[in-house]
């Protein structure tokens, strides 16, 4: 079989045989009995399966990164939403505490990345009563 | 009460017909032997024939059915395919082995909890879609590439496309036949992906088959080019006298704000189906099967090498005929 693995030597594609039009030097070559692993890596010259702790040490990786980036689109959309507050118009007609609590919960919003848990135990700031 | 006494009637001009001495049982009907003779017979009751095959078999029709969701596997919040799956923890570029398979092939089948009683068809949520949708190869390609508008925007994958084609060797040896696909391949979190895998029933009679075997035959855990679904190859040799299933099981690709790209078809049927060999052929009685039966999978189970998807082809039996 037929491998192409990415930067973190791990295998991306991997085919029983190479469909026309692809070029063999761009594939590592395997041995089949590798279709089964749940993982593929190349280390140093040894190409095998991943082990269990090593699967799972990915995965977290890429759940961390996927929630940060969920996390981050829900925060844009608060952000999106609550644009419309402070322009410049609305906003002067709003009374100054009203104003302090638009303003701390937008920049709330803007420091989510820095709280120590994120992007798996955020704290959602709450929004003002608009 | 008066009481006609005659043992044969006839209307002026017609044939004289005779009652029979003796009466029947209950539920009896009188019945002639066109010579004026009646009798007391059973009601007539229609043998149990196996229903209509969808199209004619070696024509080079070439069939599949799909089904897709348009939930990605990590979303999270609500009554729906969580990151959990259906069942368990669900591997889609590696749908073929325990414990995705059961919920592949129900989702694959149109409700992913077919044996669930909430409101929810886990699987097919799309809005405006049905399930179990039956398709055709027009050429050498069976499948669709489409962009997609989403229900709702998710940061990466948007869901999964499922495909099932089943493929019969007639011949009385085993043939290796080659499959390739084009599949969207995005893996974001670690429960995406997409692969290409083949079950193999452990015979070749539709109604004595026990177990269910399940072989990967190409598979991907990348993110792919988000606009150019990857190419994936792989052999199987299919015994003789055999139908197996090949199964596609792809991960929408995120564009953009609730755009996606599903990429899901296979591709050089021409060199799959070798036209001119009559022995490979897309197993009609099966693809009818497969978009109508009533399986009635249970929801959960580890299926590689045991008997929980031996409905498939024995339900087949059943409903289309035995073969």
């Amino acid at each position: 079989m037929y491998v192409k693995f990415n930067e973190q030597n791990m295998a991306k594609e991997v085919l029983g045989f190479l469909p026309p039009g692809e070029n063999l030097a761009d594939w590592t070559v395997c041995d089949d009995a590798l279709m089964v692993a749940r993982r593929i890596i190349k280390d140093g010259d040894t190409i095998r399966a991943a082990t269990d702790a090593e699967c799972d040490a990915e995965l977290a990786t890429l759940r961390v990164a996927a929630a940060a980036n969920k996390m981050r689109w829900e925060r844009d959309q608060m952000l999106v939403l609550s644009d419309s507050w402070v322009l410049p118009d609305r906003f002067a007609k709003f009374t100054s505490a009203k104003q302090a609590e638009i303003t701390t919960f937008r920049e709330a919003l803007r420091n989510l990345p820095a709280q120590p848990g994120f992007p798996l135990e955020v704290t959602i700031p709450p929004a003002p009563m608009v | 009460m008066s009481k006609l006494v005659v043992d044969t009637i006839q209307r002026p001009g017609g044939a004289a017909v005779s009652f029979p001495i003796a009466d029947g049982t209950a539920g009896q009907f009188l019945k002639t032997d066109a010579a004026g003779n009646l009798t007391f017979s059973n009601s007539y009751t229609f043998p149990d024939v196996p229903l209509p095959i969808i199209a004619q078999e070696g024509k080079g029709i070439v069939g599949s059915v799909s089904s897709f969701t348009d939930r990605q596997n990590s979303y999270s919040g609500g009554p729906q395919w969580t990151s959990s799956g259906p069942w368990t923890t669900y591997y889609n570029y590696a749908a073929h082995d325990d414990n995705n398979l059961i919920q592949f092939i129900n989702m694959a089948l149109g409700d992913g909890l077919p044996q669930g009683t909430s409101e929810w068809f886990i699987g097919d949520d799309d809005r405006g879609s049905g399930s179990r949708a039956l398709m055709f190869a027009h050429g050498d390609r069976l499948g669709y590439k489409r962009d997609r508008l989403q229900w709702s925007n998710a940061t990466s994958n948007g869901g999964h496309t499922f495909r099932i084609m089943p493929i019969r060797n007639n011949s009385t040896s085993a043939i290796s036949v080659p499959f390739y696909a084009r599949m969207s391949d995005y893996y974001s979190s670690g429960y995406e992906g997409c692969c290409m895998f083949v079950l193999t029933p452990n015979t070749s009679t539709y109604s004595t088959v026990t177990t269910v075997s399940s072989t990967r035959l190409a598979y991907s855990q990348s993110s792919g080019d988000t606009n150019g679904p990857q190419a994936f190859s792989g052999s199987h040799s299919i015994p003789a006298k055999t139908t197996v299933l090949v199964c596609l099981a792809s991960t929408n690709s995120y564009q953009t704000t609730y755009r996606f790209k599903d990429t899901n078809y296979f591709y050089y049927l021409n060199t799959s189906y070798t036209f001119a060999d009559a022995n490979i052929v897309c197993d009609m009685r099966m693809l009818s099967s497969l978009y109508a039966s009533n399986f009635n999978l249970p929801n959960t189970g580890t299926c590689n090498g045991t008997g929980i998807l031996a409905p498939l082809w024995t339900k087949t039996a059943t409903n289309f005929g035995d073969r």
